[in-house]
């Protein structure tokens, strides 16, 4: 099931699991080399080779033309989290495609910084299973086509920071506490320290908002899948204990601050009339953090994680199909939110 | 604790690894960890992506946004070698970071090394290899057509569509009588 509608293991500190392949047909320059009669050959036959004429495969998986959708619709796309946010940003006319599997759990980008990139979702913190999705399509594709690999670089990637397992797993942290304690510059500084990756959310380029934080590992080569896998999920562990640690301690310091917090930000939520993403954002994260605390018994993990993927700026627009100026987004932002807290009441 | 390397400065940094399946632990001061490039700094606090690595020169041109870079050599890298495949030269992988095509990998291959071994810490592929054998790529195929089939059988049953529900769990059962795929549980 995707991310957001999902309940994943941990999902009081993990919203999600993400793990990414990355592969390269042997034949073509690598995409940001490709003329375009290339780029339509190489994404056709990518294509095919993952449909073939698997009836059920095409039930499954939705074929998107990126350069067909409108810029917006390709930010929506990004803001779900189904590709990613440079191909949802590149031009027209790339021959940009994703296949996108009817649960929204598995996307295939065709000619991002590779030809192919396979990306596998999973709700809280469950990278095994998010691998074995994306493993199994790789499966696929490697039967099919020729993937460009060299015995002692593993999988040719464009960049160098890819080559080897070609793979990025990474989870969405939730971390209020660490961040209301002042911890959170510790806590990056330490995972980098360890060969972490951290980010703010929406991976790319953005900064951290509502204490989200994208934590991925950073290296490829010399180290296999699963071992990989294993060293990032027992880090995670320690960190989603030292996060529920801190959390407890506030709340048994100040209860009474907190709870104030926390419903004062319900309450904003469910009445706001004009919310911008930022505001929305703290405020579910303010939310999430009273969920966790057991605050907000009528609501659960999901709900929130629902909201965050509906309620980007592209999203917004894209829902209601006709051009918007920030005002009208944040109106319409707020009766979202309004209308996706209803139900829960509390 | 002593770094585990040098033996005089205090450790700073415990690392667990697992390799090969089998757990290590590691205590290194932060000069040593520095030298050995363990951790060694990709993303600035918050994530502003910036010059990754050292006195590394990222430029621009690429078509994408990537975590990516090259550290500057000395003088004496041969800046002409170029592929044979798509006339990549050595000189432009260092500018963007980015290799032209697969066949970079073996044209540049005398100067690529160093280029791993800062940018990755590491030389050499462990993981998955490409061209698993058979029996391998048979298992794999057949655990993915089972999800699959296990996913669209949950969506027929969501949509009411039970003629496809009944001829999905047929196909579920031949392949899971056929195959050595163990059955996880009956969560259909
Ligand atoms: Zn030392
Ligand atoms: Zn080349």
């Amino acid at each position: 099931m995707a991310w957001y509608i999902d309940q994943g293991p941990d999902s009081d500190v993990m919203i999600s699991s993400r793990v990414r392949l990355a592969r390269n047909l042997e034949q073509y320059a690598f995409p940001h080399r490709m003329d375009a009669q290339t780029a339509r050959q190489a994404a056709d036959e990518i294509v095919k080779a993952f449909f073939q004429d698997d009836a059920e495969r095409k039930r499954h998986y939705l074929l998107v033309d990126l350069d067909s959708l409108s810029f917006e619709d390709r930010l929506a796309l990004a803001e779900k989290r189904l590709i990613s946010e440079d191909l949802a940003k590149a031009g027209d006319g790339s021959f940009h495609r994703a296949m996108i599997s009817r649960d929204e759990s598995v996307s295939i980008m065709i000619n991002e910084e590779d030809h192919i990139r396979i990306q596998s979702m999973q709700a809280g913190l469950n990278l095994e299973q998010a691998y074995d999705a994306a493993k199994q399509v790789a499966a696929i594709l490697e039967r099919e086509l020729p993937v460009a690999s060299h015995d002692k670089y593993g999988y040719l990637t464009a960049c160098p920071t890819n080559t080897g397992t070609g793979m990025r797993a990474s989870v969405m942290a939730h971390l209020p506490g660490l961040a209301m304690a002042g911890r959170i510059k510790d806590t990056v500084d330490g995972l980098i320290k360890l060969g972490f990756a951290v980010r703010g959310h929406y991976g790319e380029h953005s900064k951290s908002q509502g204490n989200l934080f994208q934590i991925s590992n950073q290296l490829t080569l010399g180290i296999s899948e699963e071992d990989l896998i294993n060293d990032l999920k027992r880090m995670l562990q320690q960190l989603i204990e030292q996060e529920r640690g801190v959390r407890r301690e506030l709340y048994r310091r100040q209860p009474l601050l907190l709870e104030d917090r926390v419903m004062r930000a319900f309450a904003t939520l469910k009445s706001a009339r004009l919310m911008t993403h930022e505001e929305a954002t703290e405020l579910l994260s303010t939310v999430r953090l009273g969920m966790a605390l057991g605050l907000l018994p009528n609501l659960q993990p999901a709900d929130v994680n629902r909201i965050y993927a509906l309620i980007g700026p592209a999203s917004i627009q894209k829902a209601h199909g006709q051009a918007m100026s920030p005002a009208e987004r944040d109106s319409a932002r707020a009766t979202v939110v309004r209308d996706l807290l209803e139900p829960s009441g509390a | 604790m002593l770094c585990e390397r040098c033996q005089q400065q205090e450790a700073t940094i415990h690392l667990t690894q697992t390799r090969q399946g089998e757990m290590t632990e590691h205590h290194f001061c932060d000069s040593c960890a520095r030298e050995l490039g363990i951790g060694h700094s990709i993303t600035d606090y918050f994530g502003t992506i910036g010059n990754l690595f050292g006195s590394g020169l990222l430029g621009g041109g690429s078509a994408f946004n990537h975590t990516g870079g090259i550290p500057a050599f000395g003088a004496a890298v041969p800046r002409n070698i170029a592929c044979p495949k798509c006339g990549q030269t050595f000189e432009k992988f260092r500018h963007t970071g980015l290799f032209g095509c697969s066949q970079c990998y073996t044209a540049f291959a005398d100067l690529l090394d160093p280029v791993f071994r800062r940018v990755q810490g590491n030389t050499r592929h462990l993981g998955r290899k490409h061209a698993p054998s058979e029996a391998q790529l048979q298992a794999e195929r057949l655990t993915a057509r089972l999800n699959e089939l296990k996913q669209s059988l949950q969506l027929a049953v969501a949509e009411e569509d039970y003629e496809q529900a009944a001829r999905l769990r047929d196909e579920i059962r031949q392949i899971k009588q056929a195959g050595t795929q163990p059955d996880e549980g009956g969560e259909t």
